[in-house]
């Protein structure tokens, strides 16, 4: 598999990346690796947003917060934000998962527990909100 | 604490040197933020459940809204708010580094060491911000 051990790195034609890519007992490993940066570094673009929604919905009553959160730009980032942060979530929760549960029964159980969570968390936002924006 | 009873294919019992776990180490930044990074990373899983009541109670009228919303501007409520605050900038910035190191750059000790009190120092700083402006407006 290995046949190109020894090549110096810029005459292979495949990067190490590509090589791991599918490997390792779950086949999906570098994938999952992949998926939590990339939604890690959204999350923290969306934390901003989050941040000065926060500070605008601070000093807010029932009235303005549904101004707030009914304008479609401010909705879609929430949205979003919710898509970033439970996918982030779910791939986090279930490394510590696999990392700490041995016992097989339980720990498919807890891995379907957590992807019910999550996606639960995700769809509960987008209905809320949904009914925010479209009850204007 | 450094020796294990184990038994032998045999039956006989042996002690046997365990490697070193956790408690033999003096704690240094880099692994208490490491600890801390999974513990704020489990406890925002959850809050995330706070943020959606909220979001229900919005949706769901001015009622339960009132209800909510007291319960998050209580003082119980206002701790709880800022504590999660902190956890969500403290493992935004822990996880900033691990972006950092994934590309490969900070791996030298000092480095790693330095990048640690950074996202310590961010985390803080930004908490504060939010809640000053948070209250003040
Ligand atoms: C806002 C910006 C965020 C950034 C930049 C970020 C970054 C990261 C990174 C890089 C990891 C992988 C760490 C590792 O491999 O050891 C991670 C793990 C994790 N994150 Fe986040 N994260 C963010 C927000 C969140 C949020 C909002 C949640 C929960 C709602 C969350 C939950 C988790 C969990 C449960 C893990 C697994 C912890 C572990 O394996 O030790 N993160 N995060």
């Amino acid at each position: 598999m290995m046949k190109d051990n020894g090549t110096p790195l810029s005459r292979q034609h495949i990067t190490p990346l590509k090589r791991a890519r599918g490997l390792g007992t779950a086949h999906d490993g570098t994938g999952h690796f992949m998926a939590q940066r990339a939604t890690a570094a959204l999350s923290f673009i969306m934390l901003i947003f989050l941040a000065i929604l926060f500070v605008a919905l601070a000093g807010a009553d029932y009235e303005q917060a549904r101004a707030i959160i009914g304008e479609p730009l401010v909705a879609s980032a929430l949205v979003f934000t919710a898509a970033a942060f439970c996918w982030h979530m779910k791939l986090g929760m279930q490394v510590i998962i696999e990392d700490y549960v041995h016992h097989e029964l339980l720990k498919y159980a807890l891995l379907t527990a957590n992807l019910l969570f999550s996606a639960a968390i995700f769809f509960l936002a987008l209905i809320s909100i949904g009914r925010v924006v479209f009850s204007l | 604490m450094s020796a294990h009873q184990v038994r032998t294919a045999n039956g006989r019992a042996q002690r046997r040197p365990l490697s070193p776990h956790l408690q033999i180490y003096r704690p240094s930044i880099t692994m208490v933020m490491s600890i801390l990074h999974r513990i704020t990373g489990a406890v925002l899983y959850f809050a995330t459940f706070l943020g959606v009541w909220w979001l229900m109670g919005l949706a769901s009228g001015p009622k339960y809204f009132a209800y909510v919303d007291d319960m998050f501007r209580s003082w119980p409520g206002l701790v709880i708010l800022f504590a999660i605050t902190y956890q969500l900038f403290h493992h935004a910035f822990g996880g900033i580094r691990h972006l950092i190191w994934d590309a490969d750059f900070c791996f030298s000790k000092q480095a790693a060491e330095r990048l640690g009190l950074w996202s310590l120092l961010l985390a803080v700083a930004c908490t504060a911000l939010v809640w000053v402006l948070g209250w003040w407006t």
